[in-house]
C-alpha cells in the first residue's frame, strides 16, 4: 500500500505545469506586438550621419517623414526620390495626411550646406515647420 | 463503466502545451522585427514663410561658416572674429546669452560648406544655451552664391 502511494505521488510531480508557460508567452507577445513598428522605408544612399551632444529621442515614428539627402544632393522623401522641385509638393501631401508630422532630415555629413539650405526653404514654402536634424549621439569631450 | 469513466476525464483537458510553442514562435518573430533604438536628432521650429521678422539689431550675433568649414563670430560693435573650433564658440556665445538673454544667433554659412560644420555650430549654440534656457537660433539662407529664381 505504501508502495503505490509512492508511485503515484512521484508521477504527479513529474509533469512540470505548462498551462501557465503560454499565458507568459501571450504576455511578452502582446508587448512585441504593441511595440513594433516595421521600418517602411529604406534610403537609398545610406547617409552617414554627423555627430552632435545635443540630441533629442523622437518619440514617435509614425509622425516622422523620413527625408534623406546623399552626398551627391539627391533627395529621397520616405520612399519616393524627388528632385528639388519635387520636395514642397511631396511634403505637402505626407502633411496633409498627418499635419502633426515632423520632417525628419537625415543627411550625409559631406554633404554640401547649400544643398540641405535650399531642401529646408522647400519645407518652409510647404509650411513644414517642424524639423529634425539627424544625428548621432555624441559622447562629450570627444 | 469505471473505464469510461475515466476515458471522459482524460479528453476533458485541452492540451495546452504545444500552445507555448506557438507563442513562442510568435514571440521570437516580434522580438527579431522591433527595434528598439530611437531615432535621435536636433530638433528645430522654422519660421513660416513670409518676411522675416525684425530684430533690433544689438540683439544680433552672427555666425559665419565658409566653404573651407572655418568659423567665424560678429557680434554688434565687433568685426568678425574667427573662432578655432565650436567648443571656443560655445564658450564666447554662453558669455554673450549672459550678457543678453534676448540674443538671437543667425547661423550663416557659405554654399559649399560641410553639412557637418553646420551641425557642429548647432550642436555648439545649443550647448551654450542648455544651461541658460536659450534656443533662439535663426538659419540664414547660405551666402556666397546667386539666390534661387522663387516661385
Amino acid at each position: 500500500m505504501a508502495r503505490i502511494a509512492r508511485d503515484t505521488s512521484a508521477e504527479v510531480e513529474t509533469a512540470i505545469p505548462t498551462s501557465s508557460m503560454a499565458d507568459i508567452a501571450f504576455l511578452l507577445l502582446i508587448f512585441f506586438i504593441v511595440t513594433t513598428v516595421f521600418v517602411e522605408f529604406r534610403p537609398e544612399y545610406p547617409p552617414e550621419l554627423p555627430k552632435a551632444q545635443t540630441v533629442d529621442p523622437l518619440k514617435n515614428r509614425r509622425n516622422l517623414i523620413n527625408l534623406w539627402v546623399s552626398p551627391a544632393g539627391i533627395i529621397q522623401i520616405d520612399s519616393a526620390l524627388v528632385n528639388l522641385e519635387g520636395v514642397a509638393p511631396t511634403i505637402l501631401r505626407k502633411l496633409q495626411a498627418n499635419p502633426q508630422a515632423i520632417v525628419f532630415i537625415q543627411s550625409d555629413e559631406r554633404t554640401r550646406y547649400g544643398r540641405v539650405s535650399d531642401v529646408i526653404e522647400e519645407l518652409r514654402k510647404a509650411n513644414a515647420l517642424r524639423i529634425s536634424f539627424s544625428a548621432k549621439p555624441a559622447i562629450p569631450g570627444e | 463503466m469505471l473505464m469510461s469513466k475515466g476515458t471522459t476525464q482524460a479528453s476533458v483537458e485541452i492540451p495546452t502545451s504545444s500552445m507555448a510553442d506557438i507563442a513562442f514562435l510568435l514571440l521570437v518573430f516580434f522580438i527579431v522585427t522591433t527595434s528598439m533604438n530611437q531615432d535621435k536628432g536636433i530638433g528645430m521650429t522654422l519660421p513660416p514663410p513670409g518676411d522675416p521678422m525684425p530684430i533690433p539689431r544689438e540683439n544680433i550675433a552672427s555666425v559665419w561658416i565658409n566653404n573651407q568649414g572655418q568659423i567665424a563670430l560678429k557680434a554688434m560693435g565687433t568685426d568678425y572674429q574667427t573662432v578655432p573650433s565650436a567648443q571656443v564658440l560655445r564658450q564666447r556665445i554662453e558669455e554673450r546669452i549672459v550678457q543678453n538673454p534676448n540674443l538671437v544667433v543667425s547661423i550663416l554659412s557659405q554654399d559649399q560648406a560641410d553639412y557637418r560644420t553646420f551641425v557642429d555650430v548647432l550642436d555648439a549654440l545649443r550647448l551654450a544655451g542648455q544651461p541658460h534656457d536659450w534656443s533662439k537660433i535663426s538659419i540664414a539662407q547660405p551666402f556666397g552664391r546667386e539666390r534661387r529664381a522663387g516661385p
